[in-house]
């Protein structure tokens, strides 16, 4: 009896022997972080926008690596469109031992199945560009969102025609019917940042007393090519009607000025969104009026920097203002041809 | 009351139910096979990928189709040769088990591997370097100074006689461009042409010369560019100020979605293309292979095409230059 005893004393000593090493391996593995794995998914690579942001969050781990000494790994990759490709790429993420993953959902409205997956795995969450449910957000004290304020981007963008129209209305108002009529092309109906910025354009340039007249509008799901088949046809439709056309996203004014370039037109006018690379361009050439600029630089590094704090299990760097702890709002501009 | 036969029943169906617990959750009974997933890393020359987007695609293709973790990895600094001597043996210590290599400076890789500081298998990319005769190192590239021979022969084909030709490119290129040059001149030279050099070694420095030469009889000048970041910059300064359908036609290499774009708009005439979907998903086979011990044979050159703009819609270039993973 008494050595059974004595056996069960020694197990439970040997436990806690073994538990107390296991601690200090862990406590010695923090400290020895030497790299961090990051997995980063995109809604879609194609997407001029989400395309420059990942240019930048390579540039922001190459910084960190140069700086800090830390090795940076960045697995990105592309859901094309699909929200099963996603699951399954953030399943990947968890076994290949990411040490956070930053998100731009294919489906704003299903993130709960990545939520559960990267709280079951410990994980923390970054999402960027399409904002998930507030419910989904609360789910987790993990889950972070980077984005811009569709609203502000909006309203940007309807001053920039507002601004165009006191200079210059009859660079707008090209038939001299005292009304701009314009077309409008919207991103993806699901998506909460197209809505948003339909209606406050539209609603800067009433408050901004430019007398408007739609024509009509379509949805070209934030794409070039679709945008380009859409003003083809509208150019067909409504010919020398379109005075000027709106567009939730650069890539969609540009789609646009294809369909213009292949109809010889050159006197619409166009506004985008976004500040892509080639909408810049476009801007410079005077063939967009105007976009409007998050700041990518900024966006990214917000992204980054909370990517990479909680990777190394810091606290999140002070310069960084959460709303609510969860969510940063990246600063916008207007970008003109000056 | 139970009877002790029904006792012996339910002890029967709470180990059963056990058992399948055990089998179904745990590896205690039956031993899942532990899948192994090994490293690799990729590292390249550039400072981004932004040559390497159809690339990456195979690439990720045969990482998930061999099991692998595969890392791609560019320079800070754009050709510098140390960082990316730094980056390989970093990625060696760090346990990668492959590389593929695109090498700023063949030579100084091989050095390294004769040296014996590079002990795990290397795949060598856009390189000629092949087998160092140890069965560690491949290689898969393309045939560029074919392809530069290609691109003159069509460019002379399509221009009317006396156009003058101008070669663009780094005053400083690396060893593709300067194969693809050198394929360029061959063609140039037998159709007894002699072309005009214009280099550049900082950003714009090409934009600015080439804008003084377009100047003097834009509709007999004809531009070949020797690299894709080049390319780019000059098919962009055309497309702003409008001059694309002014000049005799501007010629290069690249496969980005930009410069298909310009090829879409007429503002490059033709283009010299790379199967970069199959060189990716090769490299990574490769070095899976590589890792297995097992013989790789040599793969020759990889495809490569001159297109023009209406082939763009052709299926087969499509899907070469549009791959779906």
């Amino acid at each position: 009896m008494r050595g059974k005893l004595r056996r069960i004393r020694c197990f439970f000593l040997w436990l806690c022997v073994a538990a107390l090493l296991a601690g200090c391996r862990e406590l010695e593995k923090k400290e020895e972080k030497k790299s961090l794995r990051i997995g980063v998914s995109l809604y879609r690579g194609d997407d001029t926008f989400i395309n420059n942001i990942r240019s930048e969050l390579e540039s922001c781990a190459k910084e960190f690596e140069q700086e800090n000494g830390i090795k940076v790994t960045l697995d990105i990759q592309d859901a094309k469109g699909s929200q099963n490709t996603q699951n399954n790429q953030v399943e990947r993420f968890i076994s290949l031992g990411c040490d956070v993953m930053c998100i731009n959902p294919v489906d704003r409205t299903a993130a709960s199945a990545m939520i559960d997956k990267a709280m079951t795995a410990g994980i923390p969450v970054v999402f960027f560009n399409r904002q998930p449910v507030e419910e989904d957000m609360n789910r987790w004290d993990q889950l972070y969102y980077v984005g811009a304020v569709a609203k502000e981007s909006a309203v940007l963008q309807g001053s920039i025609v507002v601004d165009q129209y006191r200079k210059d209305p009859d660079s707008l108002d090209r038939n001299g019917d005292g009304v701009v009529s314009y077309v409008l092309l919207e991103g993806e109906s699901s998506h909460q940042d197209s809505l948003i910025r339909t209606e406050w354009s539209i609603q800067t340039l009433k408050d901004g007393g430019v007398p408007i007249e739609k024509i009509t509008g379509g949805i070209a799901n934030w794409e070039r090519s679709q945008a380009s088949a859409l003003m083809e046809q509208w150019l067909g439709e409504y010919p020398e009607m379109i005075e000027l056309v709106i567009c939730n996203n650069d890539d969609m004014a540009l789609g646009a000025i294809d369909a213009m370039e292949r109809a010889e037109i050159d006197h619409i006018k166009l506004v985008g969104i976004d500040a892509t690379t080639p909408g810049q361009e476009a801007v410079r050439s005077g063939k967009l009026l105007g976009t409007v600029s998050a700041d990518k630089e900024q966006y990214a590094g917000a992204i980054f920097s909370i990517a990479a704090a909680k990777a190394q299990g810091d606290p999140l760097p002070s310069e960084l203002s959460l709303e609510n702890g969860k969510y940063y709002w990246s600063p916008q501009e207007i970008l003109v041809n000056p | 009351m139970i009877n002790s036969k029904e006792r012996i029943l339910w002890i029967l169906y709470g180990m059963v139910l056990v058992l399948l617990f055990l089998l179904s959750s745990t590896d205690l009974i039956i031993k899942e096979k532990e899948m192994q997933v090994y490293a690799v890393s990729v590292i390249v020359e550039d400072t981004t990928d932004d040559n390497y987007v159809n690339f990456r695609k195979g690439m990720d293709r045969a990482a998930i189709e061999y099991n692998l973790d595969v890392s791609f990895i560019t320079l800070y600094d754009e050709r510098n040769r140390e960082q990316q001597k730094e980056l390989i043996m970093r990625e060696q210590q760090d346990g990668s088990r492959a590389l593929i290599v695109s090498p700023v400076d063949p030579g100084h890789i091989l050095q390294l591997q004769e040296e014996k500081r590079i002990s795990i298998p290397l795949v060598f990319l856009n390189s000629e370097i092949s087998s160092t005769g140890e069965g560690k190192t491949a290689r898969i590239t393309f045939d560029y100074y074919q392809m530069g021979q290609e691109l003159a022969e069509q460019m002379l084909a399509e221009q009317p006689p006396g156009q003058r030709i101008f070669l663009l490119g780094d005053s400083h290129p690396d060893q593709i461009s300067r194969q693809f040059q050198e394929g360029v001149l061959h063609a140039l030279e037998e159709a007894g042409q002699e072309p005009a050099f214009l280099k550049g070694r900082r950003e714009g420095d090409l934009k600015a010369q080439t804008e003084k030469e377009l100047l003097r009889q834009p509709r007999q000048t004809v531009l070949i560019v020797l690299d894709p970041k080049n390319l780019t910059e000059i098919a962009q300064m055309l497309s702003e100020e409008n001059l694309s359908g002014e000049i005799g036609g501007l010629y290069g290499r690249g496969t980005t979605v930009r410069l298909l774009n310009y090829l879409d708009r007429g503002v490059i005439r033709g283009l010299s293309v790379t199967d970069d979907f199959t060189a990716g998903y090769l490299s990574v086979r490769t070095a899976a292979e590589l890792v297995a011990n097992r013989q790789v044979p040599d793969a020759g050159y990889l495809e490569s095409h001159y297109i023009r703009r209406e082939d763009l819609r052709n299926e087969a270039y499509e899907k070469m230059l549009y791959p779906i993973e």
